[in-house]
């Protein structure tokens, strides 16, 4: 799954252990997240959402763009 | 206060109990085999009192929270865990074909339990410490 947390992050001015503690996980945890390593939960998905103020969907696409559910 | 006093009691009659079995199946000198014995359980037998009395009705440890769960570094020890867990079992599986075959019997019990014990540990560990050279 992709997402361009690093894009928001750096919008908001945001460090990579300041969005660590906002959102209540290890700065390892957020490094991996935005290299695509780590797929989040639901509830941390949501949790990182709200955070930048959009929907889920906005921050995270499928890899294959939604194919596979399409078809 | 009451409730760690209980738990601190407990433990240490269950850490006396296993103490006295060692003493009276090893024999003499009961009372210096039975005190080691009790003095290298009172660790476990705290922790094992406190998680059967406490420790499993704490939300925290019955359902931790979700930042605990959203880890990677939970992640990371979860790969290593079962990965680990195939190992040794494929280890010791193979481990047993050798000693069917050969009909080995010379090896003692507790070195064997030791060593399996430690190879499943260094396994974790090695694991642990690759996934996070890699992503780290």
């Amino acid at each position: 799954m992709r997402n361009d947390i690093p894009r928001r992050r750096g919008e908001r001015g945001l460090t990579q252990a300041a969005l660590a503690d906002a959102l209540g996980v290890s700065r390892q945890t957020v490094i991996s997240l935005e290299r695509g390593r780590f797929d989040p939960s639901l509830p941390l998905a949501f949790r990182i959402a709200a955070l930048f103020g959009c929907s889920v969907e906005e921050v995270f696409t499928p890899d294959d763009d939604g194919e596979d559910i399409a078809t | 206060m009451p409730r760690r006093l209980a738990i601190a009691g407990l433990s240490a009659v269950v850490a006396a109990g296993f103490g006295a079995v060692a003493g009276l199946v090893h024999g003499t000198p009961f009372w210096s085999t039975a005190g080691i014995f009790a003095l290298v359980a009172l660790g476990p037998a705290v922790a094992a009192t406190w998680y059967l009395t406490v420790g499993r009705r704490v939300p925290e440890v019955r359902n931790p929270p979700a930042e605990q769960r959203d880890s990677i570094e939970r992640r990371w020890w979860q790969h290593a865990a079962s990965a680990a867990f195939v190992d040794t079992t494929a280890l010791a599986g193979s481990a047993l074909v050798l000693v069917a075959l050969t009909d080995f019997r010379g090896a003692d019990p507790v070195l064997v339990l030791v060593l399996v014990l430690t190879v499943a540990w260094v396994d974790v560990l090695a694991r642990l410490a690759v996934l996070r050279r890699a992503e780290g």
